[in-house]
């Protein structure tokens, strides 16, 4: 079995072809889709992690008019593997598409800079 | 005639290296060994020196702190290598040069191109990225061939616009930017000519001196660099000169090569949000979706908004500006600042977007929608670099910080023009993957640019600074947090002074963070009317000069106003109080996994508070000791309440799509 770590927080199994939380070893969903699709996904309000202090239109927080905080967790672990501030309704960026192929391929290779977990 | 749409299509082809001939390569086998290592060093040196030359003969405050670059190009106008100041015009240093090559040397133009003459343009359709970017380009001659070319760039923070500052937020077309010219030669046989600088001090009479010392600072950089490249072909020959020109290009595109190889394939995408047009709120989108491939990569920035009214546009050249700012200092920092080093790179920038704008839209504060370019490539690389290259991801650094400008006349009746120059080179870094970001940093568009002292900005006559301090709580959280901003309050001292401020995410932050790590926050315009700040100062009375303290406490009195930051033109009286903020760089990882006695330290320097250390670290701090065992308690509940909040993808996208922003997304 071969783990190559993509992110602090993911790693990319080759032989399962999935996504998988590096912090408890959890899967989340398939290597050739969006990690977030596997993950446990919550709408927050900004001022929650930012604090806004006064009360008025423009404040020390964003807006939660228009926009939130959407925090992706690993389901089994609850570690945050990443989060995005999107206007409301705004589709999820599908931020990371690793073309496995090529990543075998270097895997292979006499020498490669990754870090593989076995 | 001047065809802009011709200019905007030739543009595109100027950003690619012109094609070797056989004579460079040939030039370039013969180097013999040794030369390039030597001589490569040299024009460096010689670029050191006349940068230095610059900054000391020059007035204006960006000039002065540093934030310029003078280049050294190749005969067909390719840029050989620079010394920064700013990364901004490395990509885009060698566009003016070669229309003037087109038009001057290769076209049938009347005007010729002789030794001893120097170009001077702001036009930012044929390079520079907006009309402050004033550039002086010399060619360089070794007898009576043309060897090579020096430029030196530098932001001019007045252009006669309508609005004092070079960057009017009231802006909607070309036509309120002041000034704009195309290059004209304002030297000729080594001589600045009076007619064309009086006309330029004509246009730039609200800061008539500054101007003029300006012009004559870029003139004598580009001369001092000439001077040195002569010197070496007298040394070498030009033969040698040529080689290693050719040499020093084809190591720059070689060097970027081999380490885009060593990246991992895949496609990398991140989008940010412009919540103003510079006159008016809206929702503008910026998207990027990076391909790398092999040894090249490809920027596709579709899904990017269309062109907006206001000021917030740039012209299609500024995206490669941009990613210049982001790859030299943190992914190429030891290649050379090169047209070569940009070669591996394709753009594709719809047509009539906001980073593809016509020629008549205004594109005075690209600046700060290059802001959002510049966090989207910090955001998308960073996850292209993770897998091989830890050291250089980071997350992106303040992106929405008010810089501003001011138009006063103070006590000895001296007529000032002038930027808030603090806060602008003080933003916070972005956190990497094992530290956190650095505080009060810099600019990331000038590493090298410094704020001015207190003292200097004082010595204007107009404002008394309050505050220059940190900026607690504004930048973004997470296991490493980023670096943190500034707050900056000064009050009026010899009012009237006109005043504005610019920026952007008052509603929306963008700088987002990474891998689980929080953006910067969004922060107001703040300014009080009519304090009492001298008074209180006059009388000993002492008060908080925290911003966050200022605002909940106010025990400064006076009429309070939270705007968007980026704040029109406005005047203020003597003792009004203005204030300027940076936000911080992004965060990066989970909150939850940040060492306890580093939010204990963030808390002990106020870089944070205690709702921070409570709500977002979730650490126990009690009479300033720190709680072990609670905080593995409360971070083990945090984690059980992310469980139980967080729901499956499908069933959050079926709520998620169906609510709206009070203005919708401007699309096409
Ligand atoms: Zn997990």
């Amino acid at each position: 079995m071969v783990s190559v770590e993509i992110t602090p927080y993911l790693d990319i199994n080759l032989d399962s072809e999935m996504w998988v939380c590096s912090t408890c070893d959890g899967d989340l969903v398939a290597c050739d889709s969006n990690y977030k699709i596997g993950c446990a996904v919550a709408e927050r309000d900004p001022s929650e992690v930012h604090h806004s202090e006064i009360d008025s239109d423009y404040k020390f927080a964003p807006d939660s008019n228009w926009c939130k905080i959407i925090e992706f967790y690993c389901p089994h672990c609850g570690v945050m593997i990443e989060n995005e501030y999107l206007p409301l309704g705004h589709p999820i960026t599908h931020d990371i598409d690793i073309d496995i192929d090529k990543l075998r391929k270097k895997i292979s290779g006499n020498s490669h800079n990754l870090r593989v977990k076995p | 005639m001047l065809d802009y749409a011709a200019i905007q299509v030739s543009m595109k082809g100027w950003m690619q290296t012109e094609p070797a001939t056989k004579k460079e390569l040939e030039y370039a086998a013969k180097i013999p060994p040794g030369m390039y290592e030597v001589y490569s060093n040299k024009l460096d040196v010689a670029l050191d020196e006349a940068r230095t030359v610059f900054v000391r003969t020059g007035v204006s405050s960006l000039l002065r702190s540093g934030d310029l670059v003078v280049g050294l190009h190749n005969a067909k106008g390719d840029l050989v290598t620079a010394s920064c100041g700013t990364y901004i015009h490395a990509a885009i240093a060698q566009l003016p040069v070669k229309y003037i090559i087109d038009l001057h040397i290769n076209g049938n133009s009347n005007v010729k191109v002789r030794p001893g003459d120097i170009f001077y343009t702001n036009e930012a359709l044929v390079g520079g990225l907006h009309n402050p970017d004033q550039i002086a380009i010399m060619p360089i001659f070794f007898e009576n061939e043309l060897i090579a070319w020096s430029s030196a760039a530098v932001h001019q923070p007045e252009t006669g616009a309508i609005e004092p500052g070079g960057m009017p937020q009231t802006a909607t077309s070309r036509h309120d930017e002041g000034m704009r010219l195309t290059p004209i030669k304002i030297a000729e046989n080594y001589e600045i000519r009076d007619d064309l600088m009086d006309m330029m001090v004509n246009f730039i009479s609200r800061a008539p001196l500054m101007q003029e010392i300006d012009v004559r600072a870029r003139c004598t950089a580009t001369d001092k660099l000439r001077h040195r490249v002569l010197e070496l072909a007298q040394e070498i020959g030009p033969e040698h000169l040529h080689g290693l020109f050719r040499k020093m290009i084809d190591a720059a595109e070689s060097g970027a090569r081999a380490r885009i190889s060593s990246w991992t394939d895949g496609v990398y995408k991140s989008v940010a949000f412009v919540d103003t047009t510079g006159k008016d709120e809206t929702l503008l989108k910026v998207a990027l979706s990076v391909h790398k491939k092999g040894d090249s990569i490809h920027l596709d920035f579709t899904g990017t908004s269309p062109e907006c009214d206001g000021s917030y546009n740039t012209y299609g050249h500024g995206v490669a500006a941009f990613l210049a700012t982001y790859l030299y200092p943190y992914v190429f920092y030891d290649l050379p600042v090169s047209t070569g080093t940009l070669v591996p790179f394709t753009f594709e920038v719809p047509d009539g977007s906001l980073l593809n704008a016509g020629p008549e839209k205004s594109v005075c504060n690209c600046v700060y929608l290059g802001r959002s370019v510049i966090s989207l490539c910090f955001d998308a690389f960073t996850r292209l670099l993770y897998s091989t290259d830890p050291a250089r991801a980071v997350a992106a650094p303040s992106a929405h910080s008010g810089g501003g400008s001011f138009k006063g006349t103070n006590s000895i009746g001296t007529k000032v023009a002038d930027g808030f120059s603090f806060t602008l080179n003080t933003d916070g870094q972005g956190a990497r993957h094992d530290k956190d970001g650095m505080n009060a940093h810099g600019f990331f568009y000038s590493p090298w640019g410094k704020t001015n002292n207190l003292e200097d900005f004082e010595e204007h006559g107009i404002f008394l600074g309050l505050t220059r301090r940190h900026f607690n709580d504004a930048h973004g959280f997470g296991k490493y947090r980023g670096g943190v901003g500034t707050q900056n309050v000064n009050v009026v001292l010899s009012g009237p002074v006109e005043v504005t401020s610019r920026g952007k995410g008052s509603r929306i932050p963008h700088d987002n963070g990474v891998f689980g790590g929080y953006a910067s926050t969004s922060l107001p315009g703040i300014s009080i009317i009519g304090s009492n700040a001298l008074d209180l100062l006059k009388n000993g009375i002492d008060f908080p000069v925290s911003v966050r303290e200022m605002v909940v406490d106010k025990s400064i009195s006076g009429d309070y106003r939270f705007e968007r930051i980026n704040r029109s033109n406005r005047t203020l009286e003597t003792g009004d109080i203005w204030i300027t903020l940076s936000s911080g760089g992004g965060g990066f990882g989970d909150s939850l996994e940040r060492d306890p006695a580093d939010v204990l330290s963030d808390l002990n320097k106020r870089l944070i508070s205690e709702w921070t250390a409570k709500n977002v670290y979730h650490v126990c701090i009690r009479d300033g000791v720190l709680d072990l065992n609670e905080t593995s308690k409360l971070r083990t509940a945090e984690l059980q309440s992310r469980l139980s909040r967080g729901t499956a993808y499908g069933t959050f996208s079926n709520t998620w799509s169906k609510q709206s922003p009070p203005i919708p997304v401007s699309t096409f």
